[in-house]
């Protein structure tokens, strides 16, 4: 989230797109209900009639996989009748910016320039900003030259009319119309619009591109940075903030920073010259990773070795470049190369993609180690319906996890909120807290390297900074989180304190001042003090927001260039002119004060980067140096498995996917006959994600018992299925019973260009059944009820996340 | 009085009041199948003092509605239940609460027959059954805590508080958004009136929950006045007929002997 | 075969049917009411109330109803009915009180309503009047028994209070017979308009009476045959009139509740047709039946006309408490085995009592209270 939950009651027009918070963030509607009392309005687009669209004063039914097309026609709206923030645009975002004269959009092939169909990858060269001389981005504040950002913007999306966009999402021109009126309207300086969105827009082969077409008109409309605006992803797991925060993803090292690759980064310096931008926030960069390397390996890093960097795994041997996602990640195991697994705190035998290959290369594995709160369908895979025990050599280790409640330590929900959590009750019967787990092993893997001998490279464990006690105390790691000088081990106020030297330690950089002090009452996170001073539900003096405990991102944008609010009822920051001083509601995230001499820099310093992160200074409308590689701008393309023929261009589904070619990599053909029906997979608040915690609670489980799919009237009639009776769902890769529930909730979607017009019909299933535990979806012992035996193992092509929210199925009476 | 203003507008059904009460309340939850409506457990019973009634309703217009609507005991001002039960098992407190007390109840179930939203429930599957139905938390009443489902309701559809405030609030809301509400408070009258107050967007004509616990045809005649009305009488009755029986008797009686001793003269 | 073959034969069953009732009623007890009944949170009355409570005390109507016209009204005619009608009276409750019990999800907490008052309540009142009826009803029994074994003082005491006893028994049972219908005063919108109505009460009270008759009659007329006794045709017939009588104030009864209250009598559905069969079938008709003289003075026709009275009775139970009784129902009740099986042993056990009574007991010696009669001996 740019913003954070409280502040959504801030808003004049809530746009719901892609998530269902009703259901999976019920608490967000005490805030969203807010708005609706003061006369706000709430929109929700979703493919499905949702208990969030029942509250909303505008449901729009869009087809999945379509987010682009409509948002290109937002965009394309904004800028058509002129209700974009034309000085927010101008002076925040990079539309004045020229583009490099080779740069180029095919409008009919539907691709950009640099394309190599064989490598299905984009030569990103030419996206990039025209230079003068000295390296300078070429502006022009008029927005007139055809070749800046913002005229090749309006060009690209000049196509999305009205009409285009009810060909390819479905949505009736006069809905479009009005919800164009309704969310364009937060354009006007005064007024802010924000913009929720989850696993709606992001499961699909072109997930990325749609969050982004959701940005570039938060952009447009001056939303982003201001009180009830930004655009704010609702995170899913428990803590799922803190964990990406602190790296668990294949890509990247705590706080954010890329991983070393084999190839390209051999030395620090490489690194470090590299990865490390000439403008912005960034060119600190040296600073937090060599702290984070002293904090990896501590006494073992010093200036003479690089501070243990040859020490830091990188990216390149095993498998290439994303090898370490998901999705490759079971493709290999499926090839038998990949021993053992811990599974973690996670249930892939129901939540993974085309279950029937995940259960394959689970088969092929030598041991794993499950820990977890239960016996979940992953830890019993080697029992699942249809597979034979005796022919599964895997050996299972499953460790009893301690509860969220049963210990203490922090938790950073979507608002960036670091908060601490104390222990509610003592571990039940033998489980140990993770951390527990963690340690032990980590102490366990120290003193084996350090018996044997013939250990290949034992250093980088056995040097590892690693001591937080046989039963770790949590505070530990969180002070080594924080950060705090290597000589006298005091704690760092922040990370403007952090070195490159290797006179300070830091376990992630943007934590750095959640811990600034030796004793527990310094811990921030901790903090409970119910105050709001500025009546914007900012609440400075509860828990800590990283960075530096700034609630509201990019808040520069908040005011005008001479530093005054665009809404005085929601000021963030403003510029005393007379006092030569900033009121700061909100921790300023701007260039606002000289660290050195204690002077107030006037408004106009900051003018030049509102976006201090970026080298360039300004958010970015149009994406340089293929950092999305599908191009610097959205494209609307199809899903892989789709009924209609992409009517916007001859491209149609995204060029730079990977799609994989074993024997159980099974997909459906275009407008395949033999599967006429677009399915979509969705949650419910009744239970929690692949079911082990909640099919487990017979309180969770009589609401939500069994497995049902929705099915419009008209599907039901079509193929005789009587309201609850069973039926099966079928894809190219499996199949899975079903009650019909059958209704209006969800419709047959009617799309396509002219003269190729067809309606296809929608069905919608929750995938939170399985075969374990004490419900599994149906009365049925020997069936496995999980969805995703149905979906497609196909990722988006940045970040691999699988197509969930699109494929292709038939449905029969079962 | 203590009452929950219930304003079915801002329920988004996620059910977490469902879930509070059986945990306040040490409910089991119930080996269930699949419901068309999503309402699930599909009535209330012994183990289920309150449940959500999930509505599909589609309007002349064609718009889709989707409504969540709260059901459990409405804690009636003047209970029909406790007025019927002949042993006094249930009883209203003067903070709001219609109270049962398991030791006294004899299980003749007049109290459920009685009760016009068709509330109380029996615990069947036991041998020895009592009654079951929303205690309005009154065990949390007591130490100041707000009934468990109020306080896990996410999006303040349930809000705790003094009746005549809750009424007041309500009526603020039905004229703040004049289309947005029907301009009633189911509860405020309905059955001589209740501490539990509905707000919603249609009448429950409209919404057809009859069968459901929600009759529109109550009125707001007391029903728990219906019962002390009778027994005002009884009294009178008594004395009456039996005066006039004693009289009668007497005179009947002297009138016998009078005429035996004619006979006897005669 | 011979008349005592047959009444040999007939006690037989109905000891055997009594034992079942027995069996019955010890499986609901270890069982539970949910496990034998097919009672539901949607039907939480069923047989049991609607017969054995409702139906059992409106046919023993007949105790108050025969007192009332001796002492009350003073017809001396009607003395010989008096102690037949109190003993099938007696039974009755029997039936009531054994019923209740089984009923109650608490059985031995039927005592309860002794000490634990609210004053409120209905039922609260029919309790203690069925109770205390009950006792009076008993104590009638034991006087009997007295005179049989001779304990002419304990008789002597029992005469002195007659009177209290009768009078007890009259208001006791003008009571309860109509509060019974007060009981569902509480639900009108629950009930099929054609009976939830203000007036319940007196129309109760009116039918019990009518229930009383005609059981009244019905035994005479069947004990006489059983016992092979001569019935006196003449007594028989004035009460037949009398039951007549009641009938027609009945129907007019009915008739000025339902336009006073403008409900649409006229309708083909379920609960009409059961209204039409009780008002018509079973009150209109045996009314106008027994206003002709030879019907009048038959024994057959009487018994005829009685027997629909009767069951006109029951019929107005059932259709008050279930059948037109309109909760929630999403769901159709119908008793369970043990249920009937219960209820079945329940009345063959009264038939039992009544028939022991009868023999055992000096139910036909001329008993008054006034002790002319009695100065024989
Ligand atoms: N109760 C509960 N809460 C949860 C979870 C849970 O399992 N249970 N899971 C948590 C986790 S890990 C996550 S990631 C979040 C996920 O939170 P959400 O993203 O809200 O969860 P979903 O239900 O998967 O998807 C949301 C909606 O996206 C719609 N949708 C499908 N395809 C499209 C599309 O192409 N475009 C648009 N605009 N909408 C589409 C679906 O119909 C669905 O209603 O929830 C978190 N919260
Ligand atoms: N078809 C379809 N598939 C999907 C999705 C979809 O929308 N559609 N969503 C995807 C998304 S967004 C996600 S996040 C994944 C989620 O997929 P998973 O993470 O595999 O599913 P969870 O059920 O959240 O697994 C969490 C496990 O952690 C255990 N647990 C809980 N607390 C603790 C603890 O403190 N310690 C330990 N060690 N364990 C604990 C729980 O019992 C549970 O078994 O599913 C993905 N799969
Ligand atoms: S995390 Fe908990 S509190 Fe937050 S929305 Fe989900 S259920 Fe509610
Ligand atoms: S709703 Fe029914 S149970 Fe609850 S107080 Fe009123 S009458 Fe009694
Ligand atoms: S069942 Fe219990 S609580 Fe209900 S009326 Fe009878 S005695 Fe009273
Ligand atoms: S008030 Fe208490 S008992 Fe009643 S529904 Fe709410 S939580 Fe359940
Ligand atoms: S908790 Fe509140 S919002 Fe959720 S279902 Fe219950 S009443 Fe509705
Ligand atoms: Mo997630």
């Amino acid at each position: 989230m740019t913003n954070h939950w409280n502040d959504l009651a801030n808003s004049d027009c809530v746009l719901i797109v892609g998530c269902n918070p009703a259901e999976n963030h019920p608490i967000s509607f005490k805030y969203i209900t807010q708005v609706q009392e003061k006369g706000g309005k709430l929109i929700v687009v979703d493919p499905r009639f949702t208990r969030s669209a029942s509250k909303a004063d505008l449901f729009v039914r869009l087809r999945p996989g379509t987010d682009i097309a409509l948002f290109g026609g937002l965009i394309n709206y904004a800028i058509e009748r002129g209700l974009f923030h034309k000085d927010y645009v101008a002076n925040y975002t990079n539309a004045p910016f020229l583009v490099r004269g080779d740069f180029a959009f095919n409008p009919q092939e539907g691709v950009f320039s640099g394309l190599n169909r064989e490598k299905h990858a984009y030569d990103p060269a030419s996206w990039d900003y025209e230079a003068d001389k000295d390296g300078k981005p070429v502006t022009d504040p008029t927005l007139q030259n055809p070749r800046c950002v913002f005229q090749l913007l309006k060009k690209q999306y000049s196509r999305y009319t009205p009409e285009m966009v009810q060909q390819v999402t479905g949505i009736p021109v006069e809905t479009f119309l009005k919800m164009a009126d309704m969310f364009c309207a937060t354009g006007k300086p005064e007024q802010a619009g924000t913009l929720l969105y989850a696993m709606g827009g992001t499961q699909h082969t072109t997930g990325v591109q749609i969050i982004r077409s959701y940005t570039i008109l938060q952009q447009l409309l001056g939303n982003m940075g201001v009180a009830g605006g930004g655009i704010n992803a609702l995170r899913g797991e428990n803590n799922v903030q803190g964990s990406t925060d602190m790296a668990l993803l294949f890509h990247i090292v705590p706080g954010y920073m890329g991983i070393p690759n084999e190839a390209k980064h051999p030395t620090l310096k490489d690194y470090l010259d590299k990865e490390t931008p000439k403008a912005g926030w960034w060119m600190n960069k040296p600073k937090y990773f060599v702290s984070l390397l002293k904090a990896f390996w501590g006494e073992a890093a010093t200036p003479e070795n690089e501070f243990a960097y040859h020490f830091m795994p990188k990216i390149g041997k095993g498998f290439q470049g994303s090898g370490y996602s998901w999705l490759p990640l079971f493709e290999n195991m499926a090839e038998g190369n990949i021993q053992g697994m811990l599974v973690w705190g996670m249930n892939p035998a129901v939540a993974s993609a085309n279950l029937n290959q995940t259960y394959v290369a689970l088969d092929k594995l030598k041991w794993m180690a499950a820990f977890d709160l239960w016996e979940t369908d992953t830890s019993v895979f080697w029992k699942r319906p249809g597979a034979n025990p005796k022919d599964i050599q895997t050996e299972v280790f499953l460790f009893p996890a301690a509860d969220a409640l049963e210990k203490e330590g922090s938790a950073s929900n979507s608002g960036r909120w670091i908060q601490w959590r104390h222990q509610a009750v003592k571990p039940h019967g033998d489980a140990k807290s993770d951390l527990w787990y963690a340690n032990a092993l980590g102490l366990e893997l120290k003193k084996l390297y350090q018996e044997d001998p013939k250990a290949a490279a034992p250093e980088a464990i056995v040097k590892l900074n690693w001591n937080y006690g046989e039963d770790p105390d949590v505070h530990l790691v969180a002070k080594e989180i924080n950060g705090y000088t290597w000589a006298d081990k005091k704690q760092v106020p922040n990370f403007v304190a952090l070195k490159d030297d290797g006179s300070t330690a830091c376990g992630c950089w943007i934590y750095s001042g959640f811990y600034p002090g030796p004793d527990k009452k310094d811990n921030k996170a901790a903090a409970r003090n119910g105050k709001d001073p500025s009546g914007l539900g900012l609440y400075p003096g509860w828990s800590f927001a990283w960075p530096v405990n700034r609630r509201i991102i990019y808040n520069r944008c908040s005011v005008d260039a001479q530093g005054q609010p665009w809404n005085q009822k929601r000021a963030l920051v403003g510029w005393d002119a007379n006092a030569k001083k900033w009121i700061r509601n909100d921790v300023p995230d701007f260039k606002w004060i000289d660290l050195a001499t204690k002077a107030e820099f006037p408004p106009d310093e900051s003018l030049k980067a509102p976006f201090i992160m970026l080298p360039e200074g300004k958010s970015r409308l149009f994406v340089p140096k293929g950092l999305c590689k599908e191009g610097p701008l959205p494209e609307h393309y199809e899903a892989l498995e789709c009924p209609f023929v992409n009517p916007v261009s001859k491209q149609q589904s995204n060029p730079v996917i990977k799609i994989w070619k074993s024997a159980m990599d099974k997909v459906a053909q275009i407008c395949d006959p033999r599967y006429p029906v677009i399915a979509t997979t969705f949650r419910v608040t009744e239970h929690w994600q692949a079911g082990a915690m909640t099919r487990n609670l017979s309180w969770q489980a009589e609401m939500m018992p069994e497995m049902f799919v929705e099915i419009s009237p008209s599907l039901a009639k079509a193929k005789g299925i009587r309201p609850g009776e069973w039926v099966k769902v079928k894809s190219a890769r499996g199949e899975v019973l079903a009650r019909a529930n059958v209704t209006n909730r969800v419709a047959p979607f009617c799309c396509g260009a002219p003269g190729f017009q067809n309606t296809v019909e929608m069905v919608a299933l929750p995938w939170h059944f399985g075969f374990a535990g004490l419900i599994t979806g149906g009365p049925d012992k020997k069936q496995n009820y999980a969805a995703n035996q149905l979906a497609p193992m196909v990722g988006d092509a940045n970040t691999m996340i699988p197509e969930y929210k699109v494929f292709l199925v038939a449905v029969e009476k079962a | 009085m203590k009452a929950i203003l219930i304003d079915t507008t801002k329920c988004i059904g996620c059910r977490a009041c469902q879930v509070a009460c059986k945990s306040w309340n040490d409910l089991p939850g119930e080996a269930s199948t699949f419901s068309e409506t999503w309402s699930n457990p599909k009535y209330l019973d012994a183990d289920n003092y309150t449940r959500i009634i999930f509505q599909e309703t589609t309007s002349p217009k064609g718009e889709l509605h989707w409504n969540f609507i709260k059901r459990q005991c409405n804690h009636c001002l003047t209970p029909a239940c406790a007025s019927a039960c002949p042993v006094g098992a249930l009883k209203k407190l003067p903070d709001g609460p219609v109270v049962y007390n398991d030791d006294i109840c004899i299980g003749c179930r007049y109290c459920m027959m009685a009760c016009p939203f068709q509330v109380p429930k029996f615990e069947w599957s036991k041998a020895v059954p009592l009654i079951r139905k929303c205690t309005f938390c009154a065990d949390r009443l007591v130490n100041n805590q707000e009934p468990s489902c109020a306080a896990s309701c996410p999006t303040g559809c349930l809000v705790f508080g003094e009746r005549d405030q809750l009424l007041k609030e309500a009526h603020r809301r039905i004229g703040l958004h004049p289309g947005k509400y029907y301009p009633e408070v189911y509860g405020e009258k309905t059955g001589g009136g209740t501490c539990k107050l509905y707000l919603t967007t249609a009448s429950f004509q409209t919404l057809g929950l009859d069968h459901q616990g929600f009759r529109p045809d109550l009125g707001d005649y007391p029903h728990g006045l219906h019962g002390r009305e009778w027994m005002a009488k009884v009294p009178w009755v008594a004395l009456t007929v039996g005066g006039l029986c004693t009289g009668l008797y007497f005179y009947n009686k002297r009138r016998g002997e009078v005429q035996d001793h004619d006979k006897r003269e005669g | 075969m011979s008349q005592n073959a047959k009444i040999g034969l007939g006690r037989g069953i109905l000891i055997g049917l009594t034992a079942l009732g027995i069996v019955a009623g010890i499986i609901r007890l270890i069982a539970g009411l949910g496990a034998t009944t097919n009672l539901s949170d949607a039907y939480p009355w069923g047989l049991w109330v609607s017969f054995d409570i409702l139906t059992g005390v409106a046919l023993a109507g007949g105790g108050f109803t025969i007192s009332a016209a001796i002492y009350v009204f003073n017809l001396k005619k009607f003395e010989p009915l008096l102690r037949p009608a109190k003993l099938s009276a007696f039974v009755g409750y029997l039936i009531f009180v054994i019923g209740l019990f089984f009923d109650l999800g608490q059985p031995w907490r039927i005592w309860h309503p002794m000490i634990m008052w609210n004053p409120e309540s209905v039922l609260f009142e029919v309790s203690w009047c069925v109770m205390l009826y009950t006792t009076v009803l008993a104590i009638d029994i034991l006087i009997m028994a007295l005179e049989r074994w001779q304990a002419h003082s304990w008789v002597g005491f029992f005469r002195n209070i007659y009177v209290f006893l009768i009078v007890a028994g009259i208001v006791l049972s003008t009571l309860h017979q109509s509060s019974l219908g007060a009981l569902f005063l509480l639900m009108p919108e629950k009930m099929s308009n054609l009976w939830a109505s203000p007036a319940i009460g007196p129309l109760f009270f009116t039918s019990a009476i009518i229930g009383g008759m005609s059981m009244v009659a019905l035994e005479s007329i069947l004990s006489a045959k059983a016992y092979g006794k001569k019935l006196d045709m003449e007594l028989i017939s004035s009460l037949a009139k009398g039951l007549g009588f009641a009938l027609v104030i009945y129907f007019a009864m009915k008739v000025t509740d339902l336009y006073a209250r403008g409900v649409s009598v006229w309708s083909l559905d379920w609960a009409h047709l059961l209204f039409y069969l009780e008002i018509f079938g079973t009150v209109a008709l045996p009314a106008i039946l027994l206003y002709m003289p030879e019907i009048r003075q038959s024994s057959r026709g009487i018994m005829w006309c009685a027997g629909l009275a009767a069951f006109g009775v029951v019929l107005n139970r059932f259709n008050v408490s279930l059948t037109s009784y309109g909760g929630y129902r999403d769901f159709w009740y119908f008793p369970s085995a043990i249920e009937i099986i219960l209820t079945v042993g329940l009345v063959a056990q009264a038939i039992l009592v009544f028939d022991f009574g009868m023999r055992y007991l000096p139910v036909h010696s001329e008993l008054t209270p006034h002790g002319a009669t009695a100065e024989t001996g």
